[in-house]
């Protein structure tokens, strides 16, 4: 039995050891390689560019611009609003956008001719504008010119009830705005990737999370059928959501289909800091009233979001922050209103939470000013207004099962009050501890998302699971392989894996979303009750025996009279006919889309819960905040593997304290990992991770998904603790020195009025 | 493309830095980084690197008698480590484990801390305290300069092409002294000071030395503050005072510009706590 067992990581020794081939790994000798040109202003016309100078250097083979693509040059995960031009058609829109692309012999050709490239364009500056709230206001600079409703990219309303009346008849009511910054996912592995044309065929390996979506989008932007086009996943070293855009693939396909010989291509730690996504910045305007009980009586919420100069994922993260907004509380009063808007920033999009670590910060800081207001304590308020079985969410969804907040807050308590009475202050410095809540709706929200698997057993008796999803360092490779060992009843070790490479795999959506466990593990067992059914009507077939009770138990095909026989017997019969013993499955999650006026419906079939605390010491001298402890409890609906589960929390939690105290993106300025700091192993706190199992009757085994909801409490866990060290609440990230020295001093100045 | 130069002894390095053409590679934890921005915007890379890291005259460590010298190729991991250092000169050790990542310290020298001249720079704003002179070797001869008088702005020295740091000479301390460096980071490693702090005191507050760092062009010991010391009653009283002085100092040298709200407060009240800790070694009241 593979289920809930913590199995060694597929993949673990061979990365320990360093042999594990990612897709920057992948040149081979001969190899053309590629260097972008990136305009460094913006927003500027392009006037002109010369290739001229560069293609005079020595190795330069070709310069490409935006009139050498032969397809759409807009791409764009979201079919609505694909705008992303990969090679600037006649606008720059952001800095660090590509120009221009040079493919040449050596790496330092190819560099070479970029550099030379850069200078020989000629700009026009443009006005800009930079900030989001500015660029919905009249006359603002457009970021697309061309396109319908300005920089207005989305806006979602939710709303419930009568939110108005019922905040003006509230007992309480609190008031406040948050905001958070520009985050890079810093994963460790870089872009990088190599492709060759083989065949009329182009094959562009590189790193990603959701090789299918590639394909799709390179045969667009090739202007060719996507059976004309394979991606390969290589092995991808993290991805946060910043691997789920196209970043360097367009561009290997592009060179690869002109040039018909093989390139390659990496990102130095600059360029992916420049040329890829960002986390939303939001400005949070939250308005939540309770009753004297402390039941939350109504929210109005105002959400500003900044998508930066492309859509990318904006509309999912601004969709995300105003269903999220509620928090994991009963609300029965909801007037939440997001707007996700354009700039001449570098464009936002997915990372891990997609918004809901940002909207996070906000509904907890009410629940903590709330507490404050009425004099109760920040635990119990919380836990008297947890959502539980068969209440009703913000979009109007009455979840039937899975709701494992309150048991995951009740885990918290005893180490949140031994915590409490162990928090002590002195001379310099002064403690505090802080709590966070979180719910998180697993899959695309309000869309179909499905997922496809195939499972093929073998006439050697081995199996082979076929899927398209994506391991960027999560564990799925393990926790489908788990699955598919359960269910079939085999042990792991007999399952072999095909993993995302799209001339071999089907479809699985991207690994994004906490969705690969829910979505795709549910599509593996479809795929294998479609075996089983297939290998019990085959040896229905082969023993001559129509109406034969079979069913596969124990890695084996059952009947009741004990008789059994062993499915690679029956795999070799169907090879006999010119058949396989090969089971498909599907799964998608039962949604309905938001009304667009109200935003009630079930935007996800499924949702994880979590709580976490955290002990803070602050530096009063300095500023400095160390993290001593977080305890996060995680409802994971069931540890397919646990050690697996305790991983993402752990990661989760020391990727949440740096954007809770120290992770800022300013371009031009931390673009590099000396000046944009991420925690060191040594600002890491001790990390409690508490699994909390209420299972989700849809889910496999029970299960849901934890990789985002690992980071989404940190944030505001560690704002409220330095809050109630400091005796101000902080609701702007991340909480740097010069903030927590401002609460300070404001303290002092109060007290000396 | 640089040629590289492998020096084994200071006659050789001398020798291949006399065309003043050479840049001087010591652990190169600052300058293969400048190269690397170099190479990818295509400026300009040095002819020739001259690697002194297996130079033996600058590993030198006296630390006893009238004249100590710490060798300007000595690691920082070496200076936190060293028993002699740690007895002598404590802030010099505690600065040298500040610095950087066990990596990082393990091949980045003082000499080369020095002449990498950040305004940040830890081993500097210790060396100033312990009023470090550096002395320098070039094929003329030696000659030697004040840490002051050697870095002229933020990563700027008077070092001439050909010349190399042999050593810094450290002033020779009372047998007892408290010495306390303090570093504010915005994380635990690999983090620039926001702000460092090297302080010295001696049981009578006859040579008390303060030097600050990350707050003026250049770290610098603060005489005004010295002098304060020296003139004061040692107690909390005396280190506020110390701490204001040292805030109002750093606003008269650099105006009140946008990191003040921050710095001002930070360098008061770090200054005087880390006064207070320096006193307490003494086995005074804190």
């Amino acid at each position: 039995m593979s289920l809930g067992r913590s199995l060694i990581r597929v993949g673990a020794e061979e990365r320990v050891r360093g042999r594990t081939v990612f897709g920057y790994d992948l040149e081979r000798p001969g190899d053309l390689h590629l260097a972008a040109v990136r305009a460094d202003q913006a927003p500027a016309r392009i006037l002109a560019i010369d290739p001229g100078p560069a293609l005079a250097l020595p190795g330069v083979l070709r310069v490409f611009t935006a009139a050498d693509i032969p397809g759409e040059n807009r791409l764009g995960i979201i079919a609505s609003t694909r705008d992303h031009e990969f090679l600037a058609q006649e606008l720059v829109r952001q800095q660090g956008q590509a120009v221009a692309l040079v493919a040449a012999r050596t790496l330092a050709q190819a560099q070479a001719g970029a550099r030379a490239v850069a200078v020989a364009v000629r700009y026009q500056p443009l006005p800009g504008v930079f900030d989001p709230a500015q660029a919905l206001r009249e006359g603002a600079p457009l970021v697309h010119p061309e396109r319908p409703g300005g920089n207005l990219l989305h806006e979602r309303r939710i709303r419930r009830g009568d939110a108005e009346a019922a905040l003006r008849d509230s007992a309480v009511v609190v008031e406040a705005t948050y905001t958070t910054s520009p985050l890079e996912h810093c994963a460790l592995e870089l872009e990088g990737g190599r492709a060759e044309y083989v065949d009329g065929r182009v094959v562009v390996a590189a790193c990603t999370q959701n090789p299918h979506y590639d394909r799709q989008d390179l045969a667009r932007f090739l202007g060719v059928e996507p059976e004309r086009v394979r991606v390969i996943q290589a092995e991808t070293g993290g991805g946060f959501g910043g691997k789920l855009d196209l970043s360097l693939q367009p561009f290997l396909a592009l060179a690869a289909w002109h040039l018909k010989r093989p390139v390659c291509m990496r990102y130095t730690r600059e360029e992916s800091f420049r040329a890829t996504s960002k986390r939303h910045p939001l400005v949070m305007h939250f308005i939540t009233g309770a009753d004297e009980q402390g039941c939350l009586t109504g929210l109005q919420a105002r959400i500003l979001c900044d998508t930066g100069a492309f859509a990318s994922y904006g509309l999912a993260v601004n969709m995300r922050a105003a269903v999220h907004a509620s928090g994991p509380y009963l609300v029965p009063h909801l007037d939440v209103v997001s707007r996700a808007a354009y700039t001449n920033n570098p464009f936002t999009g997915a990372m891990r939470g997609f918004g809901v670590p940002q909207i996070a910060l906000a509904h907890e800081g009410q629940m903590d000013a709330l507490a404050l207001a009425l004099g109760r304590d920040p635990l119990e308020l919380r836990l008297r207004n947890a959502l539980r079985n068969g209440q009703a969410t913000g979009t109007g969804q009455v979840l039937h099962s899975g709701v494992g907040l309150a048991r995951c807050l009740e885990r918290l308590r005893p180490i949140y009050r031994r915590w409490q009475a162990r928090a002590a202050s002195g001379e310099d410095f002064r403690e505090g501890v802080g709590l966070a809540a979180m719910f998180y709706g697993i899959g695309n929200t309000g869309v179909s998302n499905p997922s496809t698997a195939q499972l093929e057993w073998g006439t050697d008796g081995r199996v082979t699971l076929f899927t398209g999803a994506a391991e960027i360092g999560q564990g799925s490779d393990t926790v489908l392989r788990q699955l598919a060992a359960t269910r079939l009843g085999i042990p792991v070790e007999e399952i072999d894996l095909c993993r995302g490479d799209t001339d071999r795999t089907t479809n699985a959506g991207a690994t994004s979303a906490s969705r690969q466990t829910y979505i795709s593990g549910n599509a593996v067992l479809a795929a294998a009750d479609n075996l089983e059914m297939q290998l019990v009507q085959a040896a229905r077939q082969m023993l001559g025996q129509h109406h034969l009770e079979l069913e596969l138990r124990g890695g084996r095909l059952a009947a009741p009279d004990g008789r059994s026989l062993a499915p690679a017997q029956v795999a070799r019969y169907l090879t006999g006919q010119g058949r396989r013993a090969r089971g498909a499955g599907r799964f998608d999650p039962n949604f309905s889309g938001l009304d667009p006026d109200t935003g009630q419906g079930r935007p996800y079939a499924a949702y994880a819960f979590a709580a976490q605390c955290a002990w803070v010491r602050v530096d009063t001298d300095s500023g400095l905040v160390r993290v001593k402890e977080v305890a996060a409890a995680h409802d994971v609906g069931r540890a397919i593997n646990p050690r697996g589960v305790m991983g993402q929390i752990c990661g989760g939690v020391a990727m949440g304290l740096g954007m809770a105290l120290m992770e800022q993106f300013r371009f031009g300025q931390t673009d590099n990992l000396h000046r944009y700091h991420i925690p060191t192993f040594l600002d890491a706190p001790r990390i409690t991770p508490l699994i909390v199992e209420e299972a989700e009757e849809t889910g496999p085994y029970g299960a849901k998904g934890v990789g985002e909801p690992a980071l989404i409490p940190t944030a505001p866990a560690v704002a409220a603790a330095v809050g109630r060290a400091v005796g101000r609440p902080l609701r702007h990230l991340p909480i740097s020195l010069e903030r927590v020295m401002a609460a300070l001093t404001h303290e002092e100045a109060e007290h000396a009025n | 493309m640089s040629r590289f130069i492998h020096a084994a002894s200071l006659a050789e390095a001398l020798a291949a830095l006399a065309s003043g053409q050479g840049r001087v590679l010591a652990g190169g934890t600052d300058l293969m980084v400048a190269l690397r921005a170099a190479r990818l915007s295509g400026g300009e890379l040095p002819a020739e690197l001259v690697d002194v890291a297996a130079v033996p005259e600058l590993q030198q460590l006296e630390l006893e008698g009238p004249a100590p010298l710490v060798g300007a190729g000595l690691s920082f991991a070496r200076l936190a480590a060293d028993p002699g250092v740690r007895a002598r000169y404590p802030l010099l050790a505690q600065a040298a484990a500040s610095v950087g990542s066990p990596q990082v310290r393990h091949r980045a020298t003082i000499g080369g801390n020095v002449a990498n001249a950040s305004p940040a720079a830890d081993g500097v704003t210790a060396l100033a305290a312990l009023g470090a002179v550096a002395v320098i070797a070039s094929a003329q001869g030696q000659r030697r300069c004040p840490l002051g008088e050697l870095i002229s702005a933020p990563y700027q020295t008077t070092l001439r092409p050909q010349e190399l740091i042999l050593g810094l000479a450290l002033d020779p301390l009372p047998a007892r002294t408290g010495q306390v460096f303090a570093k504010v980071g915005r994380r635990q490693a690999l983090s620039v000071a926001r702000l460092n702090l090297a302080v010295c005191l001696d049981e009578r507050l006859q040579d008390p030395r303060l030097a600050l760092g990350a707050c003026f062009p250049t770290p610098r010991r603060l005489a005004e503050v010295e002098a304060l010391l020296r003139a004061g009653r040692p107690g909390p009283a005396l280190w506020r005072a110390a701490g204001a002085q040292a805030a109002d100092h750093f606003t008269d040298v650099c105006g009140w510009r946008e990191s003040a709200a921050y710095k001002v407060p930070a360098i008061r009240r770090v200054t005087a706590r880390t006064l207070a800790q320096a006193w307490a070694l003494l086995g005074g009241e804190a």
